[in-house]
């Protein structure tokens, strides 16, 4: 029987509240805070995948991208050219995310580390040049969404801010069961996992088959709010580019450090295009510098993130993602070592 | 070294707090980013403005069609404010007007997501939209999405229509019609005229544009008794045209005509030039219509190229909104910017003036009563006559181009065609390319 502790209760209501506030904005929001919170929730849910693939199972992809396109894509196809109603072009855009996971599991399961990302990669830009060049897609040109009536910015988000809280929980539970388990001693050491019983194969692909389709429902929400879809943006590396700044600035291998991450990514944009009107001018890129000298500052001074640092300094953490044995301090190992 | 630790996760904390603080999580933040160059105007009792918002390729690719943003809309802007605003019957009194810009980037997927951020985070009242499908397209679906006035230019008619039909967006251009009989009258004069069965090599990206014009060039070639050669649409940003320039090689391409960004065919010309791909003509949209362009590629490589014009000093138009004619504008930029005016910052001012003279006649901030104004503009502009179809489309004129190499080394662009509208006066006669 779990014991109620006082961080544990505080801890539930925090996430209460959290929750409770979320749901409140939709109604209470104005527009612009619920563009800025559905930003957040879309980057949170594609930061809690990539910490999943890469802080967890020790899968460092670098292109996530390929899912933002093809449910993008998904979505666009199915609506504009079949005309199928929205719910189901979205359920669409993640079955086939889904299937491409598991179709390129075959090969990518073959490969870690850098080999594997370098493939995602590749595989992502191949995609690009394969949508610029299908005509069923109208190549460049993009392809528009048409749904109609066309929900608003509040309806996309009540969607988004679900889909983050769900995929939340789904990390929670995975993490605490004996998949996270085996997703840990795969990162840590494959060989040793697999002569322990785990099946390498089979779970990197429930992770990748997993996070591909949330990915894709985060990339169908996201096209979907803006209108249209082209191949550049879709498959764009720009996409790895803030998973990748989002997990490493909140901390990698927590729960809560995508979170934060995300919330830092889309003020610093928001800055940026705030501080490029004040000044009258264009800043090209000057967004990627900011996110690059702030991943390089954390890098080097808090290399556990800022959720990371701020849990280790005070041995707690926001969202308990790892399993410890029931009855065992968590110090005793640090202390029989030091005897 | 833990104190420094502490002092920078301490630094990072209060620079996210100061960052939500300024990112400003409602409507109201009141950091619109128009230039606020509004000399001799009042502000209204309400302090109410009526805002007009617009992206623009500042910078990326297509920065050459950017240039002279918001210069030239608040030049238009600052005549209408100087003579006391619009009055609007809501607030009972005459409003300044106000301008948001953003850089997009040249980029599709943020052209879209700033727009929204015009409309749910600057409220203004009209978007406008211009520059090449790709910054043109994106805009008016989010303006259709929230149903929000737009004033669009500056992108063939069919490439806009295409993702259509259209409730709240107007666009103004010419058709692939249109370019299509001007690059013809440009090949007739060159000696090519239809039924010659000259080789007509097409060069055009797999990008908005390049798709639409495609699929009617490549018909009109055939069924105009040209020879097509047609080696399929490039990609974006390609960095080798080898195999494209050996078929047009092989061959025997007499005229290369489509249309391109400047960097495509500037890479794509210079390799032909390597690799002794010599045409007869060159007609070619979009990659040098401005003189900084055509700069880029080289005077000695531009000599005797040719281009649409969609608008020059030269033009016989007037604007009725503000007296200007396209030499007035082009003299006062000089005088203030010290260059020459480029062929997009027509397109940008003739928005400017429909959407003011829309407001002005509607004496309302209400979208759709703006809306229909806009559908009802019948109005003289810097760009020549407005006037919606039933598609919500208005075509514009169109006249064939040349480059030409001065003495001085200098780069000048003639209009050396106006079959298809006789009253903008000619200032040059077609030069043969490799003479």
């Amino acid at each position: 029987m779990k014991k109620w502790t006082v961080g544990s209760m505080v801890r539930i209501i925090v996430i209460i509240a959290v929750i409770v506030f979320l749901y409140v904005m939709f109604f209470a929001g104005s527009r612009n805070a619920i563009r800025i919170l559905l930003s957040i929730a879309l980057y949170c849910t594609l930061g809690q995948m990539w910490n999943l693939l890469s802080g967890y199972a020790g899968m460092t992809s670098l292109g996530q991208q390929i899912f933002i396109g093809l449910a993008g894509y998904s979505v666009a196809v199915c609506t504009a050219t079949y005309g199928l109603p929205l719910w189901l072009a979205m359920i669409a855009g993640a079955i086939v995310c889904v299937i491409a996971a598991f179709l390129l599991s075959y090969v990518f399961s073959r490969m870690s580390g850098m080999y594997f990302a370098i493939a995602t990669w590749v595989t992502a830009e191949a995609l690009k040049i394969l949508f610029k060049s299908w005509g069923f897609v109208k190549m460049g040109a993009g392809m528009t969404i048409k749904v109609s009536p066309y929900p608003s910015t509040a309806q996309i988000y009540l969607i988004a801010v679900t889909v983050c809280i769900v995929s939340m929980f789904v990390v929670y539970f995975i993490l605490n069961s004996r998949v996270g388990l085996s997703l840990v001693a795969m990162r840590d050491d494959a060989g040793a996992a697999a002569s322990v019983g785990v099946n390498l194969f089979r779970t990197k692909l429930f992770c990748f088959m997993l996070s591909a389709g949330i990915t894709g429902v985060v990339g169908g929400l996201y096209y979907l709010n803006q209108g249209s879809i082209f191949p550049d943006g879709g498959f764009g590396n720009s996409w790895t580019i803030a998973a990748v700044f989002i997990v490493i600035i909140g901390g990698v291998g927590s729960m809560t450090g995508p979170v934060v991450g995300a919330i830092c990514y889309v003020v610093i944009t928001e800055v940026t295009v705030k501080i490029e009107n004040y000044l009258n001018t264009s800043l090209l890129g000057v967004n990627l510098i900011i996110l690059g000298a702030i991943a390089i500052i954390v890098i080097l001074f808090l290399p556990n993130g800022i959720i990371g640092t701020i849990e280790r300094k005070f041995d707690f953490e926001f969202i308990p993602s790892k399993r410890h044995a029931p009855d065992i301090p968590r110090n005793a190992v640090t202390e029989t070592q030091k005897k | 070294m833990m104190k420094k630790k502490k002092l920078l996760a301490l630094l990072l904390a209060s620079a996210m707090v100061c960052s939500l603080a300024l990112a400003g999580c409602n409507s109201n933040s009141g950091t619109t980013t128009e230039n606020p160059s509004t000399t001799g105007t009042t502000t209204s009792s309400s302090g109410k403005v009526i805002k007009i918002g617009f992206v623009n390729p500042t910078s990326g690719v297509l920065s050459g069609f950017g240039k002279g943003s918001p210069w030239v809309e608040q030049h238009v802007v600052d005549i209408i404010n100087n003579a006391g605003g619009i009055y609007i019957d809501e607030y009972g009194e005459n409003l300044q007007v106000q301008l948001v810009m953003y850089d997009c980037q040249s980029d599709s997927t943020k052209a879209a997501e700033l727009t929204q951020k015009l409309i749910e985070e600057d409220q203004v009242d009209i978007v406008l939209a211009r520059h090449t499908p790709e910054t043109v397209n994106p805009v008016l679906q989010v303006c259709e999405r929230f149903g929000v006035p737009c004033v669009s230019t500056d992108a063939p008619v069919d490439a806009v229509l295409a993702e259509g039909p259209y409730e709240w967006s107007y666009h103004s251009h010419w058709d692939l019609e249109t370019i299509y009989n001007c690059y013809q009258a440009m090949w007739t004069q060159a000696g090519y005229a239809p039924g010659s069965g000259a080789k007509v090599g097409l060069f055009l990206a797999n990008d908005a544009d390049g798709t639409s014009w495609n699929s009617f060039f490549t018909q009109k070639i055939v069924e105009n008794g040209y020879t097509l050669i047609d080696p399929g649409m490039f990609p974006a940003n390609t960095q080798d045209f080898s195999d494209i320039i050996n078929q047009f090689k092989s061959q025997g391409v007499q005229i290369l005509a489509g249309t391109a960004t400047n960097a495509d065919f500037s890479t794509l010309w210079r390799q032909a030039k390597q690799q002794g791909f010599d045409p007869e003509m060159v007609v070619m949209g979009k990659a040098f219509l401005l003189k900084s362009d055509a700069m880029a590629i080289g005077a000695d490589l531009m000599d005797g190229l040719c281009c649409e014009v969609w608008w020059s000093p030269t033009h016989p138009w007037q604007s009725a909104l503000t007296g200007e004619t396209p030499q007035d504008i082009a003299d006062i930029y000089l005088a203030e910017k010290g260059e020459e005016i480029t062929t997009p910052m027509g397109a940008k001012y003739y928005g400017v003036e429909i959407a003011l003279d829309a407001l002005q006649r509607c004496n309302s901030l209400d979208p759709a009563t703006i809306r229909d104004a806009i559908g009802e503009t019948d109005l003289d502009t810097i760009f020549g006559h407005v006037k919606y179809n039933e598609d919500h489309m208005n075509l514009t004129s169109l006249t064939g181009g040349q480059w030409v190499k001065t003495e001085d080394g200098d780069l000048e662009r003639l209009i050396i065609d106006n079959s298809l509208y006789p009253e903008i006066a000619l200032t040059g006669t077609l030069k043969p390319l490799n003479q």
